[in-house]
């Protein structure tokens, strides 16, 4: 052919070609990230009347609360604390990285219906189904589709309010809300206490706080928590943490539960 | 003048296009023979000349049993060499050739050869495709092709032309894009487009002096599909299950993506000389580019991939949780079956600062840089004596491609890694072709050195360690009798191990292979060719023994939740077989061909390993021994056959129609778990022997493939249907891998191996193609 028509052909092919190669089917439109609109049909001193009866949960029991706690750390696994004004309850979801999807602070609206709620350590826990010899006496909720399907996002997150209280003042309807505790000194006795989550025996390690007029406040910590070798500070502490409550020397004492080592402040060295 | 200016901006608006194109994420495994058979299978019949080899079962195995993962040979990675001119474009930091620079060659208006363990009187590649780029081998034309197909891509469009001027100038190019869904496969898409451009001058007739110039650039974007298990398969009730997309605002989205632009720049200088050597060469060749491949990361958050095993009824402890996981499978919900985009986003608009979700991008920006100074020996055609070198880098790291909305992403969420291997080499060569006790000898040697450098940018490690390259090719032919003749080959080949295996963990540990050493081939080939009347038969016996081969892999011991590396060495395989070729000329009409193959790929003996952790090197264990002699070393079938009918119709049809049919497929085993490590630490007895023994079997498969071609004139039309029977029950592929999967309940845990991934044969597809001769 020609260098005439060769050039004439060559500038359509390329006129043609050219932008139909910059074409991509991958190149979608950004989605709207719309949180959902939940209304609360109960509160959380309600679930109280159904722990440990074994009954599920009526149908269209919704409750709105916050999230104050869940597995970022490893010493939630596989739970969600959702705290409302009235009180608070733990979700219990088998998934790993429920914090991704539920970050502290942020406002969800649970749809527990046909849940089963128990009883352990004194505050509220839900699953699926009740088995008095699984972690928690519930199974846990399973599969994605039923965890965001039940525990729906309604808003960003925001800062909780913690209520710093003596253990005195604790009620046992408190058990599962988040809360401090100011002045809190260690009991230590021997070296491998010094460390929060290091214990030789199970996987929950127990630690021994005293309040200056003596009461016993035990800190619990998972061997799995992220933080479990790191070292108690020493001299006066306020440590904020989910209230629970426990055995410790024949008697009943409150428990916290932390989330991570911010929970925990150096007052007085 | 005018002409050439409004050419010259024509071009440079075209390429400008070309490069701006953007571009999207990754493979999970490429294997060495889709790419070259996919190719043919892709492409139909070449744009321009095309000669292919003396040996039959090999140029049909080029895309005939593209249908299986197939290597002619049961070479583990691809061996051919892909010459353009006298110089091997393969960078050797890249264990496969990128398939659009492939693809593009092949559009190109360029002469061709397969040189299909024949020699190839250029160098002691054992096999090679050659590629001549001048625009003077071809007669001036052009060709305008439109494309339909429905799998990969559904529509293209190309134009390829060649121009002379007198003796003195000749240009060529070829030009086009396809792209589109894939038809079949959800998630699958393809946008690629090419240029080449080559012009070639020639001066004084007497001394035959001519230059050539070739520059060419293939941006290529293709979503991958992924591997799954058979539960997957099940549970979707879809064999061809694809877990990388999902919906994002109403549209698929595909998380895994591969780009490329590879732009390449060719030039040769040929001269006679009449002084030193009859004729000079010089010919080089530049690379440099990028691809990418990206995918999701994310820490602190659910994992994205539907199919990841704990979202599997088979990984739960309960009855009750086996049945409600089955009930969402069974229910197709596409925001839990396919990767839940809508999640992803909302996650981010949670913690903005701090996104636990990443489209994560895998760089590698590539250079290579060879170069060849040739000439045959004065008084002769056929002798040539060459100096060659070549340099070759790869920086690979990675970076975020998509915050999906955020304005930062959790620190955790993509582990960073900047590391820059390189590669020189530096070599003699000589080659003849004689006349030899009544037939054709053809040798050639090879001597030289290869340096393998790496440079982490992170830890500030680098290391550097030299090897020898040693290559010799020996092959001989004869006509025997008018109807007989044979011949026999050998060639030989010692050279560095790939990159990856000497400096796999190096990034982490700063620890090379303490058995990384220069891989070690030695093949022989008797062949025999007979023909009587309209019957051509064609057969081959071989043999290709590799030693001291070594390999680095990192995985995840979920035992002790560790990343670790293991650093094999001492790896050697024997793959040998008989190769049968018949073509029956029935009548005029009429050709029949029939291929059939029987081969054995096996490793030779046990293998040494040492196991570290990947971030401090701390040793898991030293010299544990890998369990692998006599175990299968290759997924090629032992037996793959093809019967194939051609019929030249009437007024210019021709018709045909293949049937291939492929058997004793066996995954791979996995090094780590065939090791005595795995064994004692890990794995019960009876998971050890079901892994080590013959009883991941992938089946057998059978394709039956149609086409027609007719050319009316100037207009020519080829169509192609294959798997034209849609068996898709039969593996393609599969592989089996090194994670371990630990159960645990209230009272104790299991460990079992991971269940090997599959894909699928792809089902039913056609090719069209309409072309223009003007």
């Amino acid at each position: 052919m020609t260098f005439r028509r060769f050039n004439i052909a060559l500038l359509l092919l390329v006129s043609v070609v050219c932008p139909l190669s910059s074409c991509s089917p991958n190149d979608c439109p950004l989605p709207d990230v719309e949180f959902s609109t939940v209304l609360a049909t109960c509160t959380t001193d309600q679930l109280w009347a159904w722990a440990e009866s074994g009954t599920p949960l009526p149908q269209n029991t919704i409750l709105v609360g916050r999230v104050t706690a869940n597995d970022l750390s490893g010493n939630f696994y596989q739970l969600v604390v959702v705290e409302d004004d009235k009180g608070a309850v733990a979700i219990r979801a088998a998934l790993s990285g429920l914090s991704g999807h539920y970050p502290v602070g942020c406002k969800v609206g649970v749809d527990v219906s046909g849940l089963i709620v128990e009883l352990y350590d004194g505050g509220l826990t839900l699953g699926r189904s009740r088995n008095t010899w699984s972690d928690y006496r519930v199974e846990p909720l399973v599969g994605r589709e039923d965890i965001f399907d039940r525990i729906r996002v309604c808003g960003p997150p925001t800062t909780p309010t913690i209520t710093s209280a003596t253990p005195e003042e604790f009620t046992a309807r408190q058990c599962g809300t988040l809360v401090c505790i100011d002045n809190l000194r260690h009991l230590t006795a021997e070296a491998e206490n010094n460390y929060w989550g290091v214990t030789p025996y199970g996987s929950q390690a127990e630690r021994y706080f005293s309040t200056p007029n003596g009461s016993v406040v035990v800190v619990s910590t998972s061997t799995y928590a992220d933080f479990a070798t790191a070292t108690i500070p020493k001299g006066e502490l306020s440590v904020c943490g989910v209230l629970h409550s426990t055995r410790h020397a024949g008697k009943d004492v409150w428990m916290l539960k932390i989330r991570d080592l911010d929970d925990v402040q150096q007052t007085n060295p | 003048m005018r002409r050439w200016i409004v050419t010259f901006v024509a071009l440079l608006v075209g390429v400008a296009n070309l490069s701006a194109q953007q571009m999207s994420e990754s493979y999970y495994r490429e294997n060495p023979s889709w790419i070259n058979a996919e190719l043919w299978a892709l492409e139909g019949e070449p744009f321009f000349i095309t000669a292919l080899s003396e040996n039959p079962f090999e140029e049909y195995a080029l895309y005939g049993f593209s249908f299986v993962d197939y290597s002619p040979r049961g070479e583990r990675y691809p061996t051919q060499g892909l010459l353009l001119g006298t110089i091997d474009t393969r960078n050797p930091l890249q264990r496969y050739t990128d398939y659009s620079f492939l693809s593009l060659l092949r559009r190109a208006p360029t002469t061709q050869s397969y040189h299909l363990h024949t020699p190839n009187e250029i160098d002691s590649s054992p096999s090679s495709q050659l590629i001549h780029p001048s625009p003077f081998d071809l007669a001036p034309s052009s060709r305008l092709r439109l494309q339909l197909s429905s799998r990969t891509y559904r529509m293209g469009i190309g134009y390829a032309a060649v121009a002379h001027r007198g003796d003195s100038l000749a240009v060529s190019i070829a030009v086009g894009a396809r792209g589109g869904r894939d038809a079949n496969i959800e998630g699958l898409y393809s946008a690629d487009s090419y240029l080449w451009l080559a012009g070639e001058r020639r001066w004084s007739r007497e001394l035959d002096h001519r230059v050539t110039i070739a520059l060419m650039v293939a941006p290529s974007e293709r979503a991958q599909r992924s591997w799954n298990t058979e539960e997957v398969f099940g549970l979707s009730g879809n064999r061809h299950y694809n877990s990388y997309w999902g919906y994002q605002d109403g549209q698929v989205r595909s998380a895994r993506v591969r780009y490329a632009t590879l732009p390449a720049l060719y030039a040769s200088w040929d001269i006679d000389d009449r002084y030193i050597l009859s004729r000079l060469n010089i010919t080089a060749f530049v690379q440099a580019g990028r691809t990418r491949r990206t995918s999701l990361d994310w820490a602190d958050a659910t994992n994205p991939q539907p199919d990841h095993y704990t979202y599997l009824p088979s990984h739960q402890a309960d009855p009750e949780a086996e049945a409600i996981l089955s009930e969402v499978w069974r229910t197709n919900n596409t925001d839990f079956t396919q990767i839940n985009f809508s999640k992803i986003y909302e996650a981010a608009a949670l913690q903005p600062h701090s996104t636990p979700y990443v489209l994560s991008e895998e760089r590698s920006d590539l250079l290579t840089a060879k170069i060849d100074l040739s000439g045959q020996l004065l008084g002769t055609h056929h002798r040539r004596v060459g100096l060659r070198g070549g340099y070759h880098r790869s920086r690979d790291y990675n970076s975020v491609a998509d915050l999906f909305g955020a304005q930062s992403a959790n620190p955790n969420a993509l582990t960073p890694y900047d590391h820059t291997p390189t590669q020189s080499e530096w070599s003699l060569y000589a080659t003849l072709r004689e006349r030899l006790g009544g037939g054709t000898f053809y040798g050639s040697a090879e001597f030289g050195g290869q340096t393998i450098g790496y440079h982490s940018r992170i830890t500030g490690y680098s290391s550097e360690d030299s090897f020898t390259l040693l290559r010799a090719y020996l092959a001989w032919s004869r006509p025997l009798t008018e109807q007989l003749s044979g011949g026999a080959n050998g060639y030989f080949h010692h050279s560095a191990p790939f990159w990856n295996d000497l400096y796999g963990a190096a990034e982490g540990s700063m620890t090379v292979n303490p058995y990384g050493k220069g891989t070690t081939v030695g093949s022989a080939n008797i062949w025999a060719r007979w023909e009587r009347g309209p019957l051509v038969t064609y057969a081959t016996l071989y043999a290709e023994l590799s030693g001291n081969q070594s390999h680095s892999e990192n995985f995840w011991d979920a035992q002790s939740s560790t990343y670790s590396t293991l650093l094999a060495g001492g790896l050697s395989t024997l793959c040998s077989g008989v190769q049968l070729s018949v073509e029956a000329r029935i009548t005029r009409a009429l050709k029949l061909e029939g291929y059939l193959a029987l081969s054995s790929n096996r490793y030779t003996g046990n293998a040494t390993c040492d196991i570290v952790g990947f971030d401090d090197a701390t040793p898991i264990v030293r010299a544990t021994a890998l369990n692998l002699q006599a175990l299968r070393s290759s997924a090629t079938p032992e037996l793959a056959s093809a019967l194939k009918a051609t019929w030249y119709a009437p007024r210019g049809w021709m018709v045909g129609g293949e049937l291939a049919f492929v058997a004793g497929r066996y995954l791979e085993p996995s090094l780590l778990l065939s090791s005595d490590y795995a064994r004692s630490q890990w794995l019960s007895q009876a998971d050890y022997n079901s892994l080590m023994g013959a009883v991941r079997s992938l089946g057998s498969a059978t394709n039956l493939s149609l086409f027609v071609y007719r050319r009316w004139g100037k207009v020519s039309l080829s169509a192609s249907v294959r798997n034209l029977l849609n068996s898709t029950s039969a593996y393609s592929a599969g592989y089996q891998p090194s994670r371990l999967n630990i159960r645990r309940n209230d009272t104790s845990h299991t460990t079992t191996p991971h269940a090997p991934r599959y894909q699928h044969i792809y089902p039913r597809h056609f090719y069209l193609s309409l072309g223009y001769d003007f």
